[in-house]
């Protein structure tokens, strides 16, 4: 089938792209500094640009800022897009109805939110449920939470929680890599798993409501790249996927009794043969897509007799390979 | 502090390539990947990178669904919504009764048909699309014969009426026909035959027979003719004369009661058989195509077979020359008696469903049949759950050998992919929620997640919607898409639709909010915008105290309009006493009392307004005006001075407000001189 493709205009690396809510937007964000806004058009079944516009440290510095991550917040808070930076910042836009598209005022700064010590590497939104949330993961090793207490004026923020990933470990900058997702459940306890170097984690919020480290994802034998939460869909069990630099995919399966909360290895596919950088789970957590420095992108899906197995290869060069399943 | 500078020196990672592919999954819709070179690190962290880069985002549709398959889902999605409903009858009505079972069982073998009848005019349609255009169609041309292939054999095996085994064996043999027809000659070969003076002599005529006289197909016979001399009395044409009436006369296992015909059948044979022992011409070419074309019509199984190219094939002709009242137990030997000397070679999905079927292996059949389409694995899964659900447990059948525990685990599995699917789609998204509907296990969870995720594109998509939820009871849902919905509107700055939508929501905040913001205008203006508004709200949305102030104050400016003092008088007191108005506002309808107190008349002895109302009018007055309250009140105020001037029709007003003590004390003096 045919590929469709359609060129960002960034002038370095793209770092992120995320859809929105509906999968009608998408937001890129780029070592050019950029941040690009993208609709879908539906009559003529392109993706035209809404708005694209460069973050700046201050309008009189020129200094460099790669953005890493992007992320858009739930429809039911607007028209809202976070983005974190190297610059150890993370931003709160916003989008103005009343400004022309492409003007580059669209979407507008909202809040600067500058407490990470080193660059900020991931940030995510919370369920809705948890009303206007987001978490921040930099490299100084603490997850930031903060709550936008008024929906109609995001200047107002405060971080909420913070925590340290590994307790009294120092990481070196280049080293430390992390990355978080949320559980998507709208029931409580409120869950994330954090990426840590070789070590995936998931945290909860203790009797007290700080956030404490409980079931570590083992088995991964070099850094966790990312990390991806399955949305629950009425299972009984709860999914979390690892993309690690150890070359392997890994699905973990996390179940709830009396005694609390285990995490068990499902599943571990090594396909890719060399490091795997993204994972992520479809809408109703039944295939998980992963991809890599193999310029391959790998579709799992699990049988009817509950075996994952890979579906679907895409290459770069648009060779598609399907499997049986 | 600046981005780049760190408290220590910071060491830059060396690397050759900074790129990999990333991936994303459209949320909206699981029918589409997108992927992308990125930046494993940012540039700041790394030297030696190769600044030359795609920028380009791919977006890979792993399945698309076409304008055709569209119009086939939709026409197909109200039998399952038929079926569904037979069923849930059936359930209701719990009848054991074997009469009840059985009347259920027809009414879906009507469905499996209706199924068969628009599988059908689909195939046909592509047929016919396929020969104008088979770049486009031909893919999907023969998939949707596949799919019909696969219908037809399931409904004769396991979802046909019971009826006498000719019936059985005369459907499958229709169905091997139409499904593996023979090989036909070329216009070339046929005219070559034709006008050949010996055409049994021509290469291609043996086989052409034979094909055809072990497919029962009548154009045997015209061949057959072709072989005559013209002369009546010779042997040859004597003898293909009586082979013709033989193949004429053939009884028919639909004509016949099973023992009726078992008989004549015999003696047929018998016919057939004392034909080829006599059979004695002098063409032994000729002799040999004859006696080779009586040994099929006699049954003869080995001829059959070495005959036949594929296993269907022989599985077809053996059914019909050999096994004309075989029932569906004994089919099994006959397959495996054909598969063994016509082997297949490599099998695709859609021919090891076949066997699988053929052999009574439901499921193992279904799995194979999810690699050819899910709408077919999906489909069949229901109805052959239907069917087995009520199954008779005393009588034998086909699918007894069904686990009713693993066909409604299997059927659920599937439509919840179908569902998926289609809820994704742009036009189709409505029909996923019905399928969703009717699984009982995770059915209602996928419709939670998904029905929130329809994009809300108009007015009309979005009650469509929120129609859905009524009907599955998603009550949060529900008002989490009127919120949104308002969000939208409240953006483009359609308050009505806005505010119609957070009253479904049951947003009272957020009205409250928007209330204020309404009022705001009054206070800056003097004008109410907001009248239109609230006057396009149906009436029952107004129950909200908010929008119920904003109604009673755009009924009070109304009243002054008709110069209606006293309903405006008692109306005012209550806008004035309510807690739903801001205290910002209060200066506001404040000066509202001056027109009342201006021009409301004086009750014989009695002030316009009552002592009480007086004192809360007072009350409000002395809040307003001190100076412990002059912050909160001196931004009105002033905002008041703007407009409330003697040049747009009002009074002169100072920061005291001193017009509205001195108009009561006017008033009061006149009721006391009134009472003198």
């Amino acid at each position: 089938m045919a590929v469709q493709t359609f060129d960002t205009a960034h002038e370095d690396l793209i770092h992120d792209v995320a859809y929105d809510f509906y999968g009608k937007r998408l937001v890129t964000c780029s070592s050019d500094q950029r941040l690009k806004v993208w609709e879908h058009n539906s009559k003529t079944n392109s993706w035209e640009t809404v708005d694209s516009w460069r973050v700046l440290w201050a309008v009189f510095d020129a200094h460099d800022c790669s953005i890493l991550k992007v992320a858009w917040a739930h429809p039911e808070f607007g028209q809202v897009i976070a983005s974190c930076s190297f610059d150890r910042s993370v931003r709160i836009w916003e989008e103005q109805d009343h400004e022309p598209k492409n003007s580059g005022r669209r979407f507008i700064l909202r809040a600067r939110i500058p407490d990470a010590l080193k660059s900020v590497q991931d940030i995510e939104f919370a369920p809705d449920t948890l009303h206007l949330k987001l978490a921040a993961c930099a490299a100084d090793g603490v997850v930031r939470i903060y709550e936008f207490l008024n929906v109609n004026n995001l200047e107002e923020y405060s971080c909420m929680e913070e925590f340290e990933i590994n307790p009294g470990t120092i990481t070196k900058e280049v080293d430390g890599h992390y990355c978080i997702s949320w559980c998507p459940s709208r029931f409580p306890p409120s869950m994330m798993v954090v990426g840590c170097g070789k070590e995936a984690k998931i945290f909860r919020q203790d009797g007290q409501g700080k956030w404490q480290a409980y079931e570590i994802l083992s088995g991964h034998e070099d850094t966790v790249h990312d990390v991806s939460w399955a949305p629950t869909m009425g299972r009984s069990y709860q999914l979390i996927a690892t993309a690690s630099k150890d070359q392997h995919v890994r699905i973990y399966k996390i179940t709830s009794d009396r005694t609390g909360y285990h995490a068990e290895l499902l599943c571990s596919f090594g396909d890719h043969n060399v490091e795997v950088w993204r994972v992520e789970w479809n809408v109703t957590g039944t295939i998980l897509s992963s991809s890599g420095d193999d310029g391959k992108v790998r579709l799992w899906k699990a049988s009817y007799s509950g075996e994952w197995k890979c579906m679907s290869v895409l290459s770069h060069d648009r060779q598609t390979e399907n499997m049986e399943m | 502090m600046l981005p780049n500078s760190r408290a220590s020196g910071k060491v830059k990672r060396p690397i050759e390539n900074n790129k990999t592919l990333s991936v994303t999954l459209n949320p909206g819709s699981t029918l589409n990947v997108l992927y992308y070179l990125s930046g494993k690190y940012p540039n700041e962290e790394v030297e030696g990178n190769n600044l030359k880069c795609d920028t380009k985002i791919y977006i890979f549709p792993l399945k698309k669904i076409t304008k055709t398959q569209k119009s086939f889902y939709s026409n197909v999605h109200t039998l399952f919504i038929r079926s569904q409903e037979i069923l849930n009858i059936n359930i209701l009505t719990a009848h054991e009764n074997t009469f009840y079972r059985n009347s259920f069982n027809t009414a879906l073998q009507g469905i499996a048909l209706d199924y068969s009848r628009i599988i059908e005019d689909y195939v046909k349609e592509l047929g016919k699309l396929e020969q104008s255009n088979p770049e486009k169609y031909k893919a999907e041309y023969e998939v949707t014969t596949e799919i019909f292939a696969i219908w037809e054999l399931c409904r004769i095996l396991f979802m046909a009426p019971a009826s006498r085994k000719g019936k059985f064996s005369s459907s499958l043999v229709y169905w091997v026909n139409k499904f593996f027809p023979p090989l036909e000659l070329s216009q070339e070969e046929i005219t070559k035959i034709e006008d050949s003076f010996e055409p049994q002599m021509e290469p291609a005529f043996t086989s052409q027979l034979i094909k055809l006289v072990l497919r029962g197909d009548v154009r045997a016979q015209n061949m057959l003719n072709l072989c005559r001399t013209g002369d009546e009395t010779s042997i040859t044409d004597h003898t293909i004369k009586l082979i013709i009436q033989l193949m004429n006369n053939k009884p028919q296992v639909r004509d016949h009661e099973e023992l009726d015909f078992n008989l004549k059948w015999g003696d047929w044979r018998a016919e057939c058989s004392k034909l080829h022992d006599e059979l004695n011409l002098v063409d032994q070419d000729l002799q040999k195509i004859l006696a080779e074309v009586l040994m099929i019509l006699e049954g003869d199984d080995h001829i059959i077979i070495q005959n036949s190219l594929t296993w269907a094939g022989a599985l077809g002709s053996l059914l019909l020359h050999h096994y004309p009242t075989i029932d569906l137990y004994e089919l099994r030997n006959v397959l495996d008696l054909c598969l063994l000397h016509k082997p297949p070679k490599d099998p695709q999905d859609t021919e090891q469903a076949f066997i699988k079927f053929l052999h009574l292996k439901i499921n193992e059949g279904l799995l194979h049949c999810y690699q050819n389409d899910l709408w077919l694995t999906s489909h069949l899964s229901d109805l052959l759950y239907k069917f087995r659900q009520n199954m008779i447990p005393e009588q034998s059948s086909a699918l007894s050998s069904l686990s009713l525990d693993w066909i409604i685990g299997y059927r659920e599995f599937r439509l919840l992919e179908y569902g998926e699917i289609l809820a994704g789609h742009p036009t189709l998204w409505s029909i996923a929620f019905d399928y969703l509907r009717y699984c009982p296990t995770f059915g209602h969870n996928y419709i939670q997640e998904l029905v929130i995720k329809v994009p809300l594109d108009n007015e009309f998509k979005i009650n469509k919607i929120l129609d859905i939820c009524k009907v599955n009871d998603l009550r949060e849902e529900a008002q989490y898409i009127c919120k949104i919905a308002a969000n939208k509107y409240l953006r483009e700055k359609r308050w009505t639709s806005s505010l119609s939508y957070l009253v479904r929501a049951n947003d009272a905040l957020q009205i409250k909010l928007i209330a204020h913001q309404f009022l705001n205008d009054v206070i800056e203006t003097g004008e109410l915008k907001f009248e239109d508004t609230i006057n396009s709200l149906p009436v029952h949305e107004i129950s909200d105290v908010s929008l119920n102030f904003l109604m009673q104050y755009c009924e009070f400016h109304h009243m002054l309009k008709q110069e209606n003092y006293d309903m405006a008088k008692h109306l005012l007191i209550t806008l004035i006493r309510s807690q739903e108005s801001p205290r910002k506002f209060w200066p506001v309808l404040l000066l509202n009392a001056l027109p009342i107190l201006r021009n409301g008349g004086t009750i014989e002895g009695k002030p316009i307004f009552s002592k009480e109302d007086i004192f809360d009018i007072l009350c409000i007055l002395e809040e307003i005006t001190s100076t412990r309250r002059k912050q909160e009140f001196d931004k009105c105020i002033q905002s008041l001075m703007q407009w409330h001037t003697r040049e747009q029709g009002y009074d002169e007003i100072d920061e005291k407000l001193k017009v509205i003590r001195l108009e009561l004390a006017k008033d009061s003096a006149k009721a006391f001189i009134a009472k003198k």
